[in-house]
């Protein structure tokens, strides 16, 4: 299974093609890399802890920006009102409301996911750039109502969320190395990456996977096939609000500040696109390499070139789309193949106007 | 005893600006028949296939499949009753495998489907090997010659399990043995117990595997009878064939039929 292949973690991939030594393999590598992970917080310094929260972060916003802009194939560029939202609906349940913030969470998901399905029913209408300028309106938009509701939101001044207190046994184990409360929302936003993976790899492997390829590729033969489109990209388009809603959550715990204009900043909308442009489109790992070797080399240049680190990203975006259409991961696969002169000549024929 | 038509057309009009693409067409096919459908490039043939199938909506009239109206169903809705079809212009799934093409319409289509991810790969590779293409199945479909393209487009229709199929001009780019090859794949699926609408442009193909022909001229059907019978229309003729080519059609035709 050649595309199977392209989508699946190797372990499944490897499974499928029935070369059950090769999967095991790298069941046992992705069983490693999570331990691995899961010993950071004992042994490395608050700096590496902080900033691999923040990578998990980004990973999962645009794993889930990948769910409706690399299957279903509807590119959102305001996918940070459902970042945004669940960092402001679970701040305000638990500051207004004085919820306790996993009722807040749970919250704040439901009602990312309501706004979702009932945004996503007018705009999922529109198709290419008209879908992307309209979700650009709707984070915009949004960013102007938190701002303006003041009396509720704290407005442009923005809001105090409690810090979470960790659990005694979490200090105990850690014993020091870092604040357990850094160690405390390390673990909760790697869980919470834990599972976006695993639902998007489920759904490229079901029946809604597929669905949503065929109405990327063509929503007449999908529709004609049997999809039901509506449907179908209203549920990608919910699942691609929970994760973000779940981050956002997490993230205004975190970091016990929230206001509108980082929450809801263009920033996070186009970090989604480009990481998941730069790792692959479409691809389960291709969120995860993009955001990697994003992270990874922004955190180089930013230490540098502080105030030259958005053209930075530009350029990459600029790059990747003229030299890696398809990604890192599909190009990685391809081997060398893939960047000689004539397949370049290629990309910039067959993905331009 | 009357059986209920598998697809009964009933005054369908539909109008772009001022051209009346389809023009007051009503016609059924019964279950089990092959129906032929004819006419120039322009007659409304693909019109008339997208308003059964619901990608395009009428100005008047009504589709009735299987006895039930079918004119407020959206297409998916209609693929589920059991309506499936093949794009003349074709649409392969890019970015997926030829097998999982096919699993799309096993996975979605009629009453029936499954959302078994191994029994879609098996009914898949059933309907590849039917059509020929089970040789490459983990294609990329961007690489299938255009023969190949629309044998994949049959293979994804029958994948979907249909008790009616819309053929829109299969047989477009096939060579004289490729196409005696399909015809015989057809008339099998007929006997089978498939309903068949077949549009052609070849008219060889359509005299010689249709029941009835059907045949639409700027919009209107302007004959409609048994294929011997159609190609002596005078109407026909004038329209479409041309003398000569009516005379040795209709030769060609009785040898064929007996």
């Amino acid at each position: 299974m050649r595309e199977g292949d392209r989508l699946a973690a190797p372990a499944v991939g490897a499974l499928t093609r029935g070369r059950v030594g090769a999967g095991s393999l790298a069941v046992v590598a992705l069983a490693v890399g999570l331990l691995v992970l899961l010993g950071v917080p004992f042994v490395g310094s608050g700096y590496v802890v902080r900033f691999l929260t923040e990578l998990f972060m980004l990973i999962v916003l645009a794993q889930a920006w990948n769910l409706i802009g690399g299957l279903s194939g509807y590119i959102s560029f305001g996918h940070v009102v459902f970042f945004g939202l669940g960092a402001y609906a679970t701040g305000l349940l638990m500051v207004r409301l004085g919820l306790p913030f996993a009722v807040a969470l749970a919250g704040a998901a439901l009602l990312a996911v309501t706004f979702a399905v009932l945004i996503g029913l007018p705009i999922l209408r529109l198709r290419g750039h008209y879908f992307a300028i309209a979700t650009f309106g709707v984070a915009e938009g949004m960013r102007q109502i938190v701002t303006t509701a003041s009396g509720l939101t704290g407005g442009g001044m923005g809001l105090n969320v409690p810090p979470l207190r960790p659990p005694p046994f979490l200090a105990a184990a850690l014993g020091g190395n870092v604040a357990a409360s850094s160690g405390l929302y390390y673990y909760l936003m790697l869980a919470l990456l834990v599972v976006t993976m695993l639902v998007t790899w489920l759904v490229m492997h079901r029946r809604l996977g597929f669905g949503l390829r065929a109405i990327r590729a063509d929503e007449d033969a999908a529709a004609v096939l049997g999809v039901d489109c509506t449907r179908y990209k209203t549920i990608a388009f919910a699942l691609s609000a929970l994760f973000p809603a779940l981050a956002g959550g997490i993230y205004a715990i975190w970091f016990s500040y929230i206001d509108p204009v980082t929450v809801f900043g263009l920033n996070f909308s186009v970090t989604m696109v480009i990481m998941t442009l730069l790792g692959g489109i479409g691809t389960l790992w291709g969120p995860v390499v993009g955001g990697v070797l994003l992270s990874v080399v922004g955190e180089v240049l930013w230490g540098k070139f502080l105030e030259l680190h958005s053209a930075f990203l530009g350029a990459v975006l600029v790059l990747v789309v003229i030299f890696l259409p398809r990604g890192v991961v599909a190009t990685a696969r391809e081997g060398r193949k893939a960047l000689t002169p004539a397949a370049i000549r290629r990309n910039l024929r067959r993905y331009s106007v | 005893m009357s059986t209920v038509p598998a697809l009964e057309v009933r005054h369908l009009a539909r109008r772009f600006g001022g051209l009346a693409a389809v023009d007051d067409v009503s016609f059924a096919v019964q279950p089990g028949e092959i129906l032929g459908l004819i006419g120039p490039n322009g007659a409304g043939k693909t019109t008339l296939v997208n308003l059964i199938t619901g990608l395009d909506r009428p100005n008047a009239g009504d589709v009735l499949l299987f006895g039930q109206s079918v004119r407020r169903l959206p297409p998916h809705a209609r693929g589920r009753l059991g309506l499936a079809r093949t794009f003349q212009v074709v649409k392969p799934l890019l970015g997926m495998t030829v097998r999982e093409n096919v699993m799309v319409g096993a996975l979605f289509g009629a009453a029936g489907h499954t959302r078994d991810m191994a029994e879609a790969g098996r009914q898949a590779d059933t309907a590849l090997a039917t059509v020929g293409l089970d040789g490459k199945a983990q294609a990329p479909v961007e690489e299938l010659t255009l023969a190949d393209r629309k044998a994949l487009e049959l293979a994804r229709a029958l994948a979907t399990g249909p008790r009616l199929l819309l053929l829109d001009e299969v047989m477009a780019g096939l060579n004289p043995v490729e196409t005696d090859a399909k015809i015989a794949l057809l008339r099998r699926l007929n006997e089978g117990g498939l309903t068949l609408l077949v549009i052609e442009h070849v008219m060889k193909v359509v005299m010689s595997l249709s029941h009835r022909v059907l045949v639409l001229h700027h919009g209107q059907q302007i004959a409609q009878g048994p294929p011997a019978e159609v190609a002596r229309d005078e109407g026909v003729i004038r329209a479409y064939l041309g003398q000569r080519y009516s005379e040795a059609l209709a030769a060609e035709v009785e040898d064929a039929t007996g």
